[in-house]
């Protein structure tokens, strides 16, 4: 099947016409990205449309039909064949570029379905390739049965070419699969009120943000908000009733928002396991699908901000190697599982890579030097300096308000005690687990082979005390384990060093 | 607590850091970086001088009453860093064992890092103009990740670091690379 499928791609062909709506895609985003540019230009020539209106609409319809011709001639020049193993793509009326992909230089194919794709079964693939950064790979309309037919194609022709993951394309499972997580409404509700997503709307929002904030500007002088917002003309019950409900009403905004956020992102969650991969498929505009391969998972986090804690969820992210490399098309870095319960994230996390979870782990406090050394360095000198501030105050005028410097260290105090009690670290024979934040927790799992390099660190007190801090530098992340025994550093460091040398197991 | 322990016990240390021969950088390394340090220091020195006394160029208010305090301060702390890394260059030690390599710095914070050859992803040997009078080289090994390198060893003797170059290749020249 898959072979008369491939067939059909034969001979140097176009893509289907719907692409075009890719194209004025391509082309609104370029125009965004360009507004900075583009709007004083505008600005410049109004004035001139403004005197002769006859040639601004000549000008404009002009400007119109280029637009038409380049979205048409870059459907009618954008050509592709999939023959002998290799992906051949050409494209461009003026500047003609060819590209030529072999199957096995292809690390990763991703399928994304935007939604002036749906109505017509299409969907854009792309080749993630680990050399050029720039060059696009990327066949920009094909039906989604095709599509995923290709990838198939694809992937195991890349897996067995590396010995590594021949026996795992062997057990293939069908697209068709049952996933392993699927998140509903309320999951990603959650999600949203747990995890600041507004970013994730204003991103999308932001060329008409400048708009939105003067028609803001507009309605508030309209309300008259200076005499709102004046203690004298309100009272001060009043007033303070105004200004809680002005913060109320503009959480509940950023909330909602929030909430928004998650569902555009992660509407329809689905995470699939097949064939040495971790896939997911998201998003409520575009359809994202993306994959991560199991062997180039570097660690796992398992972490909860203090909102996710009250929920009792987890946010499962499975790491990769960051880094230039996978950054082109988007690539996902990491792959992210929204607002778990702690045992789904468990058992999810396996399959990564197995290991114990570390919810039944027991994790050993670092030394309490840590709190010392952190007042010696923040808290003593803005101690210090809230001290003369007082001092100083209080020669002109006793405020008592002036004490209220005194807050600053307390502060710092506490949030470096609260820092001490998360950092705990839990070393196996194959793994090194890691506890660390601040209202909320990180737990993270690292396999000791997968390591780059250690270092093993001590300072001339750290010495006489007999602490040291240990290092594992990983391709994701560095696994920081500081002042513990110099025993149980150099324990770890050397365990590190000899997993990663011995060990027949390739890191990625 | 103690199955913790014993657990660490267990693991297997074919390598561990107690056993690497830790060798000093070229002798005249230091030598170097300080006769460099103080030349430049008193070409910094030297110019400031020569502006406060035969230009125009004044000092804002503060700072004019103590113009000759400020000069001894600035020389003083020009000369503590001088002395300073003499100390901290006669601590850098760099150790090659048959399938890692490591390299140990600091002065009031000691830090040894050791890169496996197996991890390696480039290694580089450079040569400023002085290194090239002075015969000496640095060895610069990067691995995957950090965007940076490992870490770069300076003052080594020519020779020393194309043969250590030569040596990390070999053992880097593995086919899972």
């Amino acid at each position: 099947m898959t072979d008369a499928m491939l067939e059909q791609f034969s001979g140097w062909q176009r893509v289907k016409p719907v692409a075009m709506l890719y194209f004025i895609d391509k082309l609104i985003r370029a125009v965004i990205a360009n507004v900075i540019v583009l709007v004083p230009m505008f600005l410049g020539v109004r004035s001139f449309f403004n005197q002769n209106t006859l040639w601004g609409y000549a000008i404009l319809s002009a400007l119109f039909c280029l637009l038409i011709a380049y979205v048409v001639s870059a459907y009618l020049t954008f050509q592709f064949k999939i023959e002998g193993q290799q992906i051949d793509i050409r494209r461009g009326l003026f500047s003609k570029l060819r590209l030529n992909i072999p199957f096995d230089k292809i690390q990763d194919v991703k399928i994304e379905q935007p939604f002036y794709y749906r109505m017509s079964d299409s969907c854009v693939v792309i080749f993630d390739t680990a050399g050029s950064a720039k060059q696009e790979a990327t066949i920009v309309a094909m039906t989604v049965a095709n599509a995923e037919t290709l990838r198939e194609v694809v992937q195991q022709t890349a897996s067995t070419m590396s010995t590594l993951t021949a026996t795992e394309t062997s057990t293939s499972v069908p697209a068709s699969a049952s996933p392993l997580l699927e998140r509903n409404i309320s999951d990603l509700v959650i999600h949203g009120i747990t995890n600041n997503r507004v970013f994730l709307v204003l991103a999308a929002l932001s060329p008409f943000i400048d708009d939105a904030l003067r028609q803001l500007d507009d309605t508030l002088s309209f309300f008259n908000v200076e005499q709102l917002f004046s203690v004298s003309e309100q009272g001060l019950l009043l007033f303070s009733v105004i200004v809680a409900s002005t913060i109320i009403l503009f959480i509940a905004f950023v909330l909602l928002l929030s909430i928004g956020g998650s569902i555009i992102s992660f509407h329809g969650y689905r995470l699939f396991s097949e064939a040495g991969r971790l896939k997911r498929q998201s998003g409520l505009l575009t359809r994202y699908q993306t994959s991560a391969k199991v062997s180039r998972i570097q660690h796992i986090e398992y972490k909860q901000n203090w909102l996710d804690r009250v929920f009792g969820r987890v946010n499962l992210t499975f790491k990769q190697i960051k880094g230039a490399a996978q950054h082109q098309n988007g690539s996902v870095k990491s792959l992210i599982v929204p607002s778990v319960t702690p045992s789904q994230a468990s058992s999810l996390a396996q399959h990564g890579f197995a290991h114990p979870s570390p919810y039944d782990v027991f994790f050993s406090a670092i030394s309490p030097r840590y709190i010392m050394r952190y007042m010696m360095i923040l808290v003593l000198p803005s101690l210090v300096m809230a001290v003369l501030l007082i001092i100083r105050h209080c020669q002109e005028t006793a405020d008592v308000l002036s004490f209220l410097w005194l807050l600053i260290p307390l502060l710092l105090a506490i949030l470096i005690t609260l820092r001490w009690y998360r950092w705990g670290y839990h070393i196996t024979r194959e793994f090194v687990y890691i506890r660390n934040g601040l209202l909320g927790t990180k737990l993270s799992v690292y396999p000791l082979y997968k390591s780059q390099n250690t270092c093993f660190q001590q300072s001339v007190l750290q010495k006489k005390q007999g602490l040291a801090s240990a290092k594992l530098n990983y391709a994701s992340h560095l696994a920081n384990i500081p002042f513990v025994p110099e025993e149980t550093a150099a324990t770890l460091v050397n365990a590190a060093l000899t997993q990663s040398m011995q060990t027949d197991k390739a890191w990625m | 607590m103690n199955s913790t322990d014993k657990e660490q016990e267990s693991i297997a240390d074919r390598y561990t850091l107690d056993e690497l021969e830790l060798q000093p950088l070229a002798s005249h390394y230091r030598h170097i970086r300080c006769a460099l340090g103080s030349v430049m220091g008193a070409v910094i020195i030297g110019i400031a001088w020569f502006t406060a006394y035969f230009t125009e160029v004044e000092l804002p208010q503060p700072f004019r009453v103590w113009e000759t305090e400020l000069f001894i301060g600035v020389s003083l702390l020009i000369a503590l860093v001088i002395f300073y890394r003499w100390l901290a260059d006669g601590h850098k030690r760099y150790a090659v064992r048959s399938a890692d390599i490591s390299y140990q710095h600091g002065l009031l914070s000691r830090s040894l890092i050791s890169q496996p050859a197996s991890r390696i992803q480039h290694i580089e040997v450079s040569q400023g103009p002085v290194d090239r009078i002075a015969n000496l080289a640095q060895l610069h090994v990067y691995s995957a990740g950090s965007a940076l390198q490992t870490f770069s060893i300076p003052g080594l003797p020519t020779p020393v670091a194309h043969e250590l170059r030569s040596r990390l290749l070999a053992q880097t020249d593995n086919p899972d690379d």
